[in-house]
């Protein structure tokens, strides 16, 4: 083992000590996307990686509505990066990428009849896909055109500070027909705030 | 132990979740249909496979991604989504596909939206039809009705074309027909008015015309008459004549002449009528026609030339000279024997100077009795009774009689005469011999008489096929190219030889002609100015059991 791989190594057990599970669906978006992004072979290194770290992992058997640690579906965005030389900006497009081919999303497509009701919807949002934390529809205002949401109790790795900024830029995609939208993290759990508060405004 | 239950009945609705959720993915990933599910803002969250094959996009391209820039139409799906939620039905519109290899295709776009439990518009379902071929088809076949359309303009207006040239070829055919119509009824007028008798008969032989004269020439109605046959025609008794003298094939005649009755004579011509023909059965007038050689022959035109008048003349102007001659001829007769009782001193003596001017006299009165014997003679071929005592004769012994009675004038003229005759004997020809020794007579007197001094006269006699031969040359005169064709004719004298002969009637000649043709014989003759001329006769023989 390298240098890296024994940081990523520490950082893998480190991550998997961590407690909290997400559904095997977001898994298999990381899946999806490094299967457009690498072919089955990123896919196969990816797999690989996971396995030198010690935590094998078969990627296309992943139940979606199972619990998996979310420690797993972080440690897979790690791994892709340290492999694919991939920037945050990567990281942020995997996460809003991953809507548009979530079966969870779909399942949940029906909140999606409103920009209010989708924000009103949120805590259980997530809860659909964590079984930790907790996602807080913080304020509206369709006036004015912005929102906030908060996430509390998630602290994994600042690395997935982008990845949701692109997750829920895409679910904000998704209700509001606007080019000009905007995500922006204005607090961060890891920056010593309390949660992480994101605030999403259009023009 | 309920936990562990619940627990396990949540296992299981997971797992059968998943199940459904791999099978709907599945079946989604199989249509065959492009079908992809938009949010009620009209964004699209999911497409299938096809969906992907049909647009060149992949999932990832697309989704998150308003539906409108699909489309050409770019308010079509709008509209179409508004559509679809107020009547709350399935709806299809064509619209055009802009893929992203920038093809454009036809598609029909189905909308369906979806509710949730409340009734809540959820999203729409839209499928899309590739109807570019079909499209396609449809432009093709829009094309070729075009073409089709355009082509029937065409022919369409070619026909009105036609039908204005043909308007125009039927006015100029009106016009032709007018005018042939008139020049029908200017023919039809100078056939009614016409004061010869017409008979116009077609190619068969039938009669097809007959003038207002010729039924007055034979008494006879048009009517009873038409389209009839020539030997139909022959059993009318007005008629039969006719019709025997024309001949089954009513050619060949000309100005010959047929007495219908006692007052009535007619000259009768037939004419072959050739050329192009157009029947026209609903005319009286079948022939248009001309006369133009070597075309077909469409019929025989019968012209019948009133000349009873002519004829009653002639006969007149014959019986007077006849008459006249006769007349003439008894005193005559009575100066020759008082002229050669002087001479003969019969009367007493008479001086020589006295004697010369009787003689002088003498030949002059023989001159006028050659020439009222030559009237009688003519006149006598135009009353038609000129032959009457026909004989078997020999033509050898005729030739030599006429040579012998010429001996002294030929002698006196220092003319040498030579008779070629044949080395066997000839046949004997059926003539009237004083006339036939006449003829001769007539010929060998103009090879004499129109013979230089110290000339050649050959008489020639030889047989041929049933007929005999004789030839009179001499080596004289001649007759001068441009009168050749006057020489059988009445009181005809050639030029040259009225300036060196003042005697001579013009009459021998004619004379000779008719009493060659009144035995059934030819004569013709060749001769050049100032080298001579060979007059030639041939006569029909006749052997033993002929005749």
């Amino acid at each position: 083992m390298n240098q890296k791989n024994i940081s990523l190594k520490e950082e893998a057990d480190r991550l998997m000590r961590l407690k909290g599970n997400s559904r095997g669906e977001i898994l298999r978006t990381h899946a999806i996307y490094i299967l457009y992004r690498k072919g089955e072979e990123g896919l196969r290194e990816v797999e690989k990686k996971m396995e030198e770290l010690g935590y094998p992992l078969r990627l296309k058997g992943i139940h979606p509505l199972s619990w998996y640690p979310e420690a797993l579906s972080v440690l897979v965005i790690l791994c892709a990066r340290e492999i694919f030389k991939w920037k945050d900006s990567d990281i942020f497009d995997m996460g809003n990428s991953a809507p548009k081919y979530s079966f969870i999303v779909k399942l949940l497509m029906r909140y999606f009849v409103s920009l209010r009701r989708c924000f009103e919807e949120a805590p259980n949002y997530w809860r659909e896909h964590f079984d930790f934390g907790e996602m807080e529809a913080s304020e509206i205002s369709e006036k004015e055109k912005y929102l906030v949401v908060r996430v509390k109790g998630y602290k994994f790795h600042p690395l997935i500070c982008n990845f949701h900024l692109g997750y829920f830029l895409r679910i904000a995609q998704f209700i509001i027909k606007n080019e000009k939208i905007a995500i922006e993290e204005t607090k961060c759990i890891h920056k010593g705030a309390p949660y992480h508060e994101y605030v999403i405004s259009w023009k | 132990m309920a936990e562990e239950k619940l627990s396990l009945e949540y296992q299981r609705i997971k797992e059968d979740l998943e199940i459904l959720e791999r099978y709907i993915e599945d079946f989604f990933e199989f249509l065959p249909l492009p079908v992809c599910m938009v949010n009620p803002a009209g964004i699209i969250i999911g497409i299938n496979r096809a969906f992907q094959d049909l647009t060149c996009y992949n999932e990832m391209e697309i989704v998150g991604k308003e539906m409108g820039f699909l489309f050409l139409e770019k308010k079509g799906i709008k509209n179409l989504e508004e559509e679809v939620q107020s009547r709350q039905t399935r709806i299809t519109k064509e619209m055009v596909l802009l893929t992203k290899d920038g093809e454009k295709i036809s598609v029909n776009v189905s909308g369906q939206f979806r509710k949730d439990e409340g009734g809540n518009l959820i999203g729409y379902f839209f499928a899309l039809f590739d109807i570019s071929a079909l499209k396609k088809f449809q432009q093709e076949l829009e094309k070729k009705v075009k073409e089709k359309t355009k082509d029937l303009e065409g022919k369409t207006k070619e026909l009105e074309d036609s039908g204005r040239s043909l308007l125009n070829i039927l006015e100029d055919m009106k016009e032709a027909l007018r005018q042939t119509e008139e020049e029908k009824n200017k023919t039809q007028a100078i056939i009614t008015n016409f004061t010869d008798g017409l008979f116009l008969f077609d190619r068969k032989s039938n009669l097809i015309l007959l003038n207002p004269q010729a039924e007055v020439f034979f008494g006879i109605k048009a009517g009873d008459l038409i389209n009839k046959s020539i030997s139909e025609l022959n059993a009318v008794p007005a008629l039969s004549s006719l019709v025997k003298f024309l001949g089954p094939e009513i050619t060949g005649i000309f100005r010959k002449e047929f007495q219908v009755k006692e007052n009535l004579v007619l000259e009768v011509s037939t004419i072959a009528i050739t050329g192009e023909v157009e029947e026209d059965k609903s005319s009286s007038s079948p022939f248009v026609a001309t006369r133009e050689r070597g075309e077909e022959k469409l019929g025989t035109l019968v012209i019948l030339h009133d000349v009873t008048r002519e004829k009653m003349v002639e006969r007149m102007k014959t019986e007077f000279v006849s008459l006249a001659a006769h007349q003439l001829r008894t005193p005559l007769s009575a100066i020759k024997w008082t002229l050669k009782m002087l001479l003969d001193g019969d009367l007493g003596g008479i001086t020589e100077e006295q004697k010369s001017f009787i003689e002088k006299t003498y030949s002059s009165n023989e001159r006028m009795i050659a020439l009222i014997n030559d009237l009688l003679s003519v006149a006598r071929i135009e009353e038609g009774r000129y032959l009457y005592k026909p004989v078997l004769s020999d033509i050898e012994l005729m030739i030599e009689f006429v040579i012998n009675s010429y001996k002294e004038e030929s002698k006196k003229r220092g003319i040498k005469v030579e008779f070629e005759k044949p080395e066997k004997k000839l046949p004997l020809v059926l003539v009237d011999a004083e006339k036939m020794r006449l003829a001769i007579q007539n010929l060998f007197d103009n090879a004499i008489r129109y013979s230089r001094p110290g000339g050649k006269v050959t008489v020639s006699l030889k047989g041929a096929k049933k007929e005999v031969e004789v030839s009179i040359k001499d080596i004289g005169v001649g007759i001068p190219e441009n009168q050749k064709e006057r020489v059988f004719t009445k009181f005809f004298r050639a030029a040259n030889v009225m300036r060196i002969d003042t005697e001579g009637s013009g009459l021998g000649l004619f004379i000779t002609k008719n009493i060659i043709e009144a035995h059934g014989g030819k004569i013709w003759f060749e001769s050049e100015e100032n080298k001579g001329s060979t007059f030639h006769f041939s006569l029909p023989t006749q052997t033993a059991g002929e005749g």
